[in-house]
């Protein structure tokens, strides 16, 4: 009875709105959600966000979803393979109480939609604008916020007129020792950092870089930590946001957009099956897709999903288009996932 | 003896099947999780194919990284304990037992090292001490010292450990300690034993119990301790058992069945050590307080009076005033980059933003409540049930009293994230309303902590005579009233310190609010550790320094209630 009441509510609220049906949610002519599901949305008021995004740079996104449509959003962040084993846990006990669930990793986003956890397919506004790497041909994720791998520099250590500008200045013999990376370990962001520089950099970079011999990083704070305070003089991976922070704090750290490009990697979601504020989900989707949201998620330094936004925003540094941005596809990262890490922790000497 | 079996068999029988119970719900449950999850192929319990049985999980954890991983576990964890146990003991004795000068300080630098996480310790001793950049480093060159600290080694790991695991010691020693009956001492004083013999002696083989028991518990904590090897030894290639663990359980592709394998192997061995420390303790009486007066002796320590406080002050510079001194560098300061010594001086560079921000943030000040509420809590049934159990298993002879103390040793083996996924599990299944709210973090910090909880009662049930409680019975009191009126009050200190262990114990704690939180219950490690991965090391240095602030004034004030009431 509740689930079909649940499933009318869109139509009742359209039909007790009456008049109030021009309310639908719209930004410079690009509509994002029509007046029923807005409705219904806000009747829900509410949204419940299971994620995988650092919970500083999501509050931005989720303060301006609120700001822009009334509901409230509460988040619940932790990092893939956590969060994949809660949701998980959850879902077969059913007690998944998550509107929306993302998770940093293809492989196992088509783990969950494989067990019946993103069931609820929804097909946003600008589906077909999407590019088919970063959303699933039913509906049921998208890409919600594509952060990127890049070069970061410490330039305390290193010369102005020596710092690299692109991956492969980064084999210079003159840099050994000196590099420090996250290892493959870390999941997503890792994994699509090295695919793409052996893919589109070099064949070979991996075995030319282990030869640098690389300070090896268990995760990402420790790894921009040491960059800032001068441990490392150059870092790559997912650090773009932390490497800023600490630039603007006027540490003498430098973000760089390597000259063959940079890849990004997705915190892909969507609804969840047992979503109790269903409505307000796929509203969640709609703006965090549309181009309106994407620019919200751009001010935030990563790349949004619809190819009609800005690109990244931070202040000072200038990302590279949307275009030049390497996308690992889903069912590569599926296929190859396994043999590229064992490959990859043998040519770097990680157990 | 002969006075408890007085009680009905089948109350007795109730009342152990009772305990049973309660470890059976917070600890046999999940551990039977984790057995369940080592012997098949597939992630338990979370809608995946239907599970085969299979010993794969257990061949494949023998690989030959295991051996290395074992030894760096041995050594971390042996050094570890000794320093722990050398600062600890030196402490507790000095605070309990001598006219040392700065009592509170002597105290304060007890218990002080436990209020930090050890992933901000962790992270704080890189900043001091890792590599060109250490703090420590910069101002050695500074002062034209040739030399520098690496603390990003096996040693360094050991050290970390060491002090921020001295406080059990401490804890568990000073309760003890404090209970020496000073006929004893007295007596061989008398006979002519000099001050270092009537230590050795007398002193030391009395508090055997509370001695080997924190040392053995200590141990087995550094072995299973995961962030500090994962933050000092990780980008040095030193790897440990619980990194071992925790990469199993994490990396992609991930291997839960062998990390939950691999965690029922050290399960094991933890028994195997409990079983022989219950063996080699099985032999003594400690029981030393009796019906006679306990005015303990204060030891003069005559010229040695300014030496041990300088080993004080050592001490707590070494634990506490370093450490602190990095944390207010991190909230006062814009960023992480030191260019030279003078920097940490230059009060221009300074501000009080951070500080501001986190005292004033919303997400920090409902995390301190949400964490000062399960903590409280915590502390409260955990202190109950534990000095039953305690009473159960030192005092009577219920049936099946001494399988007690085997289960409450078992959360002490298991990694923090296998335990936690345990609890998950059972939690997540069972029809009950408590999933998602405040009393599922209790019921894992209870978990979690039985051993240090259960081990801190203990050791103070056991040192109390029951000749005392005998003759309140025989006058007539019922077993009840010998419990409130002789027991209780003799190991006040005990279970103060019990309360007091487990309330900073459950603030702290990560791995198990980690995957039972909401945003309703989100506790202050878990707000500090988002601020951690989001790489805002200025918002986790400013929490970190309120947060202890609170707890240094919440230590002074309970102060006199970590000993014994007598």
């Amino acid at each position: 009875m509740t689930r079909m009441l649940r499933a009318l509510l869109p139509a009742l609220c359209a039909v007790a709105l009456g008049s109030a049906a021009h309310a639908q949610l719209a930004f410079d002519g690009e509509t994002i959600a029509d007046a029923g599901l807005l409705a219904a949305a806000k009747a829900e008021g509410k949204l419940l966000h299971y994620g995988t995004y650092p919970a500083d740079a999501m509050k931005l996104v989720h303060a301006a979803f609120e700001k822009d449509t009334g509901i409230k959003v509460e988040y619940v962040r932790l990092p893939s393979q956590g969060m994949f084993a809660r949701i998980t846990s959850e879902f077969a006990a059913r007690k998944l109480e998550a509107d929306i669930v993302d998770l940093t990793e293809l492989p196992l986003i088509s783990e969950i939609v494989a067990r019946g956890v993103l069931a609820s397919p929804h097909k946003v506004p600008s589906f077909d604008a999407i590019p088919a790497a970063i959303k699933d041909p039913e509906g049921r994720w998208y890409a919600l916020v594509r952060p990127v791998g890049i070069v970061a520099v410490n330039r305390a250590r290193v010369p102005d007129n020596e710092i690299p500008k692109s991956w492969k200045d980064l084999l210079n013999p003159k840099w050994k020792g000196m590099i420090g990376t996250p290892s493959i370990d870390g999941g997503g962001s890792v994994l699509t950092m090295y695919t793409f520089l052996r893919e589109k950099v070099d064949k070979d970079f991996w075995e030319k870089f282990a030869a640098q011999t690389p300070r090896i990083y268990p995760a990402v704070a420790p790894l921009s930590t040491d960059l800032t305070r001068g441990e490392v003089a150059l870092a790559i991976g997912a650090i773009a946001e932390p490497v800023w922070l600490q630039m603007k704090a006027g540490a003498p750290v430098k973000v760089i957009f390597p000259s063959e490009g940079i890849s990004s990697f997705p915190a892909a979601g969507g609804v969840s099956t047992t979503a109790k504020n269903p409505n307000a989900a796929k509203l969640f989707l709609n703006w965090m897709t549309s181009k309106h949201g994407g620019n919200v998620v751009a001010r935030g330094g990563a790349y949004p999903t619809n190819p009609g936004s800005n690109k990244p925003t931070l202040e000072g540094l200038d990302y590279p288009a949307q275009d030049q941005v390497f996308n690992l596809k889903a069912d590569e990262w599926i296929a190859t996932r396994d043999e590229r890490m064992k490959e990859w922790r043998a040519t770097f000497g990680v157990k | 003896m002969s006075a408890q079996s007085a009680a009905p068999l089948a109350l007795r029988a109730a009342l152990s099947a009772a305990l049973y119970a309660v470890l059976g719900v917070l600890i046999v449950v999940p551990l039977a999780m984790v057995v369940y999850t080592a012997f098949i192929d597939v992630l338990p319990f979370s809608g995946a194919r239907p599970a085969q049985w299979t010993l794969d999980n257990f061949r494949a954890v023998w690989t030959p990284e295991l051996g290395a991983a074992t030894l760096n576990t041995l050594i971390v964890s042996l050094g570890g304990t000794a320093i722990a146990m050398a600062f600890g003991c030196g402490l507790a004795w000095l605070g309990a037992r001598t006219d040392v000068p700065w009592k509170a300080l002597v105290h304060l630098s007890g218990v002080m090292p436990l209020f930090l996480s050890l992933l901000v310790a962790a992270v704080t001793w890189s900043l001091l001490g890792a590599g060109y950049s250490g703090y420590l480093n910069i101002i050695f060159r500074s002062l034209g010292l040739p030399f520098g600290i690496e603390m990003r080694s096996l040693a360094g790991i050991a050290l970390v450990e060491g002090i921020y695991y001295a406080p059990y010691a401490y804890i568990f020693l000073h309760a003890a300690l404090a209970l020496i009956h000073p006929d004893l001492e007295e007596s061989a004083a008398v006979h002519g034993g000099r001050f270092a013999q009537t230590l050795r002696l007398v002193s030391f083989p009395l508090v055997k119990p509370a001695l080997i028991g924190s040392a053995l518990l200590v141990f087995v904590l550094i072995a299973e301790d995961f962030p500090v090897p994962q933050i000092l030894g990780g980008p040095v290639g030193i790897e440990t058992l619980s990194m071992r663990i925790y990469n199993l359980m994490t990396r992609i592709p991930n291997h839960p069945n062998q990390a939950s394998a691999l965690s029922l192997i050290l399960t094991v061995a933890v028994w195997v050590l409990v079983y022989t420390q219950r063996r080699v303790l099985a032999a003594g009486d400690y029981r030393t307080v009796t019906g006679k007066g306990l005015q303990q002796r204060v030891i003069e320590l005559g010229r040695w009076r300014w030496p041990a406080a300088a080993f004080v002050a050592l001490y707590a510079v070494i634990a506490i005033g370093l450490p602190l001194w990095a944390l207010l560098q991190g909230s006062l300061r814009a960023n992480l980059f030191v260019p030279n010594a003078a920097a940490f001086f230059d009060v221009s560079s300074f501000s009080l933003k951070h500080l501001a921000e986190a005292a004033t943030s919303t997400a920090v000040q409902q995390g301190l409540i949400n964490s000062l509420e399960a903590a409280a809590a915590t502390a409260i049934f955990g202190c109950v049930f534990f000095f039953l159990m305690a009473y159960a298993v030192n005092r009577t002879d219920l049936p099946g009293r001494q399988g007690l103390e085997y289960i409450a040793m078992v959360p002490l083996a298991l990694p923090a994230i296998v335990l936690a996924l345990g609890i998950l599990w059972t939690w997540v299944a069972l029809p009950l309303p408590v999933y998602g709210s405040i009393a599922i973090l209790v019921i894992a910090f209870l978990a979690r902590f039985t051993p240090q909880g259960f081990r801190a009662i203990s050791s103070s049930v056991g040192q109390i005579h029951d000749d005392l409680e005998s003759a309140a019975m025989v006058a007539g009191a019922s077993r009840v009233q010998v419990m409130r009126l002789v027991t209780l009050p003799l190991v006040r200190g005990g279970v103060a310190a019990a309360a007091f262990l487990l309330f900073v114990l459950s603030i702290r704690e990560v791995a198990a609010s980690l995957f039972l939180y909401t945003t309703r219950t989100r506790v202050l490690s878990i707000v500090l550790l988002e601020s951690y991965d989001s790489g805002m090391w200025s918002n986790v240095a400013s929490i970190s320094l309120l947060y202890t602030a609170l707890l240094i004034a919440i230590t002074l004030a309970g102060r006199r209630w970590m000993r014994p009431g007598i």
